[in-house]
C-alpha cells in the first residue's frame, strides 16, 4: 500500500490546488497508483453501500448468535469433537448400565 | 420450526429481517455445511460460500433479479453448490464430481451467474469478515455517516482524532489485504485513463 496516505488524502480534498494536479498527472502515468486508487474507490463504495453493508451486519449478528449455540461448555466444538464427545457418553452410559445390571444380578441372587 | 413460505423468505431478506436470515441460517446451513465438508471443504469455508449465497441472493431481490423456478430452498443450495465448485476449480481441483443430485442441481441455469462486481462483493466480503469485530464496526460507523466522536463514544475510544485514525488503519489493512489476494488478478479494471501518448 504504497500510495494509501496520497489517495486518502487526495480522496478527502486535503490536497492543495498544485498537489492535488500533481497527483491527477501521475494518476495518467503510473498504472501502479491507477490500480490502487481504482481498488481504494471499489472498497469505499462497498463500505457507502448502506443497505448492502446493513445486510452483512445482521447477517453477522445471526452468524455469531449460531456460534454461540454450537458452543460446548464455552469451547467451540466442530461437528466431528461433537460426535466424538456423543461417542464417549454413550460408552460411559453403556458401562454404567452394564455394572447396575452386573450388581443388580448380584444383589438379587 | 414453523414454515414460512418462499416470498416471506425473499421479503425477509430484502427487508434484512435477522429472524428470517437466522431461519434459513437453521434450515439451510447443515446442508450446506455438509455438501461442502463432503467435496473438500471445511466447516469455515461452509460459512463463507453460505454468506456469499446470502449476498447474492440480496442482491438479485434488490435488483429485482429474482425468479425461482424451484423451491427456495433448492434454489439456494443450488447457488452455494455452484459457488462452491467455482471455488474448486479457481484451485485447479476440477477433478472432484458432487454425487448428490447432480441433474437437479443442474436445472437450475440462473442460480448462480459470475459478474464482476458481485465477484468483487465477495471479494470484498470475504477480507472484511477477516477483520477483527471491531475493526468491522469502526468501518461499519465511520461510513454509515456516524461522527467520528459519536465512533469514539460508541467504541469507547479516547477521543475522536484515535476514531479517524483507527478507520484509516481499519481501511487500509482491508485493501491491503484484498491486494494482497490472488483472486484479485481476475479483477480488470477497466482503464478508464485518457490516452495521452
Amino acid at each position: 500500500m504504497k500510495y494509501f496516505d496520497i489517495i486518502v488524502k487526495y480522496a478527502n480534498n486535503e490536497l492543495s490546488v498544485d498537489k492535488r494536479e500533481a497527483f491527477e498527472q501521475e494518476l495518467l502515468i503510473n498504472t501502479a497508483l491507477y490500480e490502487e486508487y481504482e481498488l481504494y474507490k471499489r472498497v469505499v463504495d462497498k463500505l457507502e453501500d448502506k443497505d448492502l453493508m446493513e445486510f452483512y451486519m445482521s447477517m453477522q449478528e445471526v452468524s455469531k448468535s449460531h456460534v454461540k449455540r454450537n458452543n460446548f461448555f464455552g469451547k467451540k466444538l466442530s461437528g466431528s469433537v461433537n460426535r466424538k464427545v456423543l461417542l464417549y457418553l454413550i460408552i460411559v452410559a453403556s458401562f454404567i448400565i452394564l455394572l447396575w445390571f452386573y450388581f443388580g444380578f448380584r444383589w438379587a441372587f | 420450526m414453523t414454515n414460512i413460505s418462499d416470498r416471506d423468505l425473499l421479503t425477509g431478506i430484502r427487508n434484512k429481517d435477522k429472524q428470517i436470515i437466522h431461519y434459513i441460517y437453521l434450515k439451510l446451513l447443515p446442508v450446506v455445511k455438509r455438501h461442502i465438508v463432503n467435496n473438500s471443504g471445511t466447516e469455515f469455508m461452509a460459512e463463507d460460500i453460505f454468506q456469499d449465497a446470502l449476498l447474492i441472493l440480496f442482491n438479485k431481490i434488490r435488483a429485482d433479479e429474482i425468479y425461482l423456478s424451484s423451491s427456495f430452498s433448492t434454489y439456494f443450495v443450488a447457488i452455494c453448490k455452484n459457488l462452491w465448485l467455482n471455488q474448486l476449480r479457481k484451485n485447479r481441483n476440477s477433478t472432484v464430481y458432487f454425487t448428490d443430485e447432480i441433474e437437479r442441481f443442474n436445472t437450475i441455469e440462473d442460480a448462480y451467474q459470475p459478474g464482476l462486481d458481485m465477484d468483487f462483493t465477495r471479494l470484498f466480503k470475504k477480507h472484511f469478515r477477516r477483520l477483527s469485530g471491531k475493526s468491522q464496526m469502526v468501518l461499519y460507523l465511520h461510513f454509515n455517516q456516524v461522527t467520528p466522536l459519536e465512533v469514539a463514544k460508541q467504541m469507547g475510544f479516547k477521543n475522536k482524532e484515535y476514531a479517524i485514525s483507527r478507520k484509516y488503519k481499519c481501511l487500509k489493512k482491508l485493501i491491503s489485504n484484498i491486494k494482497g489476494d490472488p483472486e484479485l488478478s481476475s479483477f480488470i479494471f477497466e482503464d478508464e485513463r485518457v490516452e495521452i501518448f
